[in-house]
C-alpha cells in the first residue's frame, strides 16, 4: 500500500512540480500552435501554387493571410527598433501602411520566384516559456531529395489566437534582417524619419508597378 | 614542392587584399546623437565606406562574370550533373570538415565526416552520388573561422573581401587557415585548386541566382542587407543549425507584447513583469486600433 502511494506521488506529483503546472497547460496550447502554422503554411502554398491568378489577387490573398497570421503591428515596431519611441503617432501610422505594403511585395514575390511545387511539414513545437513557442519546420520540394529548407515560426498566442512575430530561413530572422536594414537607411538619413518613410514609400510604388 | 610552394594561392591574395582594404580604408566617424551612435554599434562596421566601395566592385564582378558564368552552367548541365559535381566538390572537402569536427570537439560529427566520405568515395564512385545521405547521414560543413567561433573568438568588425564577399578578420583568418589544411593543395598543381575553387564559385552562384535576384530588387539597401544575412548566417552555422539561445533580439525585444498579452495570465506562471513594459505595451496598443 505504502509503495503504490508512493508510485501515485512519483507518477503524478513530481512530474508537475519538475516542469510546473503551467508547462502542462502549455503542451496543449503549442499542439495547436502547430497545427496554426501548418494550416496557415498549407494554405499560402496553396495560394502560391495557383497560376491562374493576377499579381493583384495574388497580393490581395497574400495580404489576407499577413492580417491573419502575422502580429504585423509588432513586427513593424520591432523593426523600426529604437526610432519607434521616437516617432510621432502619424509617422507611425505610415510607417505602419509602408511597412505592410513593403512586406506584401516582398514576399509575395519572393514565395511566387523561388516556389517549386514545395509542401510544409511541422516538425516539432517548443515552448519559449512564456505564452510564446517555435515552431520548426521543413519546406521540402518534391524532388529535392534531403535538402529540405529549415523553416521556423515564432508565435504569441493572446486568448489562443495565434500571431506570427518572426519566421527564421536557416536560422536566420526576418524580422532582424529587416530592422537591420531600415537602421542602416535610417543612419543613412541622419536619424531623419520622415526621409526614411519617403524612401520606403518609393520602394513601395516601384514594387507595386513591376510585374512580378 | 612546386605544388606546395604555389598551392591555393586565392585565399592568401583574399588576405593581402583584406591587408590593403584595411591599410585604405578611411573609416567613417561614429556620429554624436545617442540613437544614431547606437545604429553605428549595432552595424558593427567602422570601414563602411571602404566595405561599400569593395562590395560594388564585386557586384560588377558578379554581373560581368560571375552571373553569367553560373547561368550558363545552370543551362548547360542537367540537374543530376550539377548534383553530382557539387557532391565531389563536398567529398573533396572532407578533410578540411574532418580536421575542423575534431578542432571543435565534435565526435559524432566527426565520426560522421569519415563514414560519408568513406562510402560516398567507394559505393558513389568518388563521391558523385551522396549515397550516405540517401540512407540518412546527411552532409554538413565545417570551417576554420566556425572552429575559432567556437574556441571563444569574436567575429569582429564586418569586412568585404574583393570577389570573396562578405566576412570578418576571424572568418578571414579561417579561410587561410583552411588553404593550409587542405590536404588537396599538397597533391596537385595551383591551376587544379584554383580551377576547384573556381567552380565551387560558380556552383554556390548557381544555386543562389533566383532568392540573390529577388533580395536584391526587394532590398532598400541591398547592402545592408547582404550585412545582416552574412552575420546571422554564420550565427546559424557555428551553432550547427541548433536553435539559437544566444539570438537575444528577437525574444527580448518582442517582450513588451509578450507582457501585454500575458498580463492576466501571468502571476500563474510567476514571470515578472518588466518595469518599462507599460508605457511599452500602451503604445502597441495605441497602435491595434
Amino acid at each position: 500500500m505504502q509503495i503504490r502511494k508512493l508510485l501515485i506521488v512519483a507518477l503524478v506529483v513530481a512530474p508537475l512540480t519538475a516542469f510546473g503546472f503551467g508547462s502542462v497547460l502549455a503542451e496543449i496550447t503549442h499542439d495547436g500552435a502547430g497545427k496554426f502554422i501548418q494550416g496557415l503554411g498549407d494554405r499560402a502554398l496553396e495560394a502560391i501554387a495557383n497560376e491562374n491568378v493576377t499579381k493583384e489577387q495574388r497580393d490581395k490573398h497574400f495580404r489576407e493571410i499577413l492580417a491573419e497570421g502575422f502580429d504585423v503591428p509588432a513586427i513593424a515596431a520591432f523593426c523600426l527598433k529604437q526610432y519607434w519611441r521616437k516617432a510621432t503617432p502619424e509617422q507611425r501610422e505610415r510607417y505602419v501602411a509602408l511597412f505592410t505594403d513593403l512586406i506584401v511585395q516582398t514576399y509575395s514575390a519572393r514565395l511566387k520566384s523561388i516556389y517549386n511545387g514545395e509542401t510544409l511539414s511541422v516538425r516539432q513545437v517548443v515552448s519559449d516559456g512564456k505564452n510564446g513557442a517555435m515552431v520548426q519546420s521543413e519546406i521540402r520540394a518534391p524532388d529535392a531529395g534531403n535538402s529540405g529548407v529549415r523553416v521556423d515560426w515564432r508565435v504569441r498566442s493572446p486568448n489562443d489566437n495565434y500571431k506570427i512575430v518572426d519566421v527564421l530561413v536557416e536560422g536566420i530572422s526576418m524580422a532582424i534582417t529587416q530592422r537591420d536594414e531600415f537602421a542602416a537607411v535610417i543612419q543613412s538619413k541622419n536619424g531623419d524619419i520622415d526621409a526614411f518613410l519617403d524612401t520606403l514609400q518609393e520602394k513601395v510604388i516601384k514594387l507595386e508597378g513591376s510585374g512580378a | 614542392m612546386r605544388s606546395r610552394m604555389l598551392f591555393d594561392l586565392t585565399p592568401r591574395l583574399a588576405g593581402i587584399f583584406a591587408a590593403a582594404a584595411l591599410l585604405a580604408a578611411c573609416t567613417a566617424t561614429p556620429p554624436t546623437d545617442p540613437e544614431a551612435l547606437a545604429a553605428y554599434e549595432e552595424a558593427n562596421d567602422p570601414l563602411e565606406p571602404t566595405n561599400r566601395a569593395i562590395f560594388d566592385f564585386n557586384q560588377g564582378f558578379d554581373r560581368a562574370l560571375l552571373k553569367p558564368a553560373a547561368e550558363g552552367y545552370r543551362e548547360i548541365f542537367p540537374d543530376g550533373v550539377r548534383s553530382s559535381i557539387n557532391n565531389v566538390l563536398h567529398n573533396v572537402r572532407s578533410p578540411v570538415i574532418l580536421a575542423n569536427d575534431i578542432l571543435q570537439g565534435e565526435s559524432v560529427r566527426a565520426v560522421e565526416t569519415i563514414t560519408r566520405f568513406a562510402v560516398n568515395t567507394v559505393l558513389g564512385m568518388g563521391g558523385l552520388f551522396d549515397v550516405a545521405g540517401q540512407y540518412g547521414m546527411e552532409r554538413h560543413t565545417e570551417d576554420f573561422g566556425q572552429t575559432l567561433a567556437v574556441w571563444g573568438f569574436g567575429e569582429g568588425f564586418y569586412l568585404m573581401l574583393p570577389v570573396f564577399g562578405p566576412s570578418n578578420p576571424r572568418d578571414t583568418v579561417g579561410l587561410v587557415v583552411d588553404s593550409f589544411i587542405d590536404p588537396l593543395g599538397y597533391f596537385v598543381s595551383f591551376p587544379v585548386t584554383f580551377g576547384r575553387s573556381a567552380v565551387e564559385g560558380i556552383d554556390k552562384r548557381s544555386r543562389a541566382l533566383e532568392p540573390l535576384d529577388e533580395i536584391e530588387r526587394t532590398s532598400v539597401d541591398f547592402y545592408a542587407t547582404i550585412r545582416s544575412l552574412y552575420r546571422q548566417r554564420r550565427e546559424d552555422e557555428i551553432r550547427n543549425g541548433e536553435p539559437g539561445g544566444n539570438i537575444p533580439a528577437p525574444s527580448i525585444s518582442f517582450e513588451f507584447l509578450e507582457d501585454e498579452e500575458t498580463l492576466p495570465v501571468q502571476p500563474a506562471a510567476g514571470v515578472t513583469i518588466g518595469e518599462n513594459a507599460r508605457p511599452k505595451s500602451n503604445e502597441v496598443s495605441e497602435l491595434m486600433r
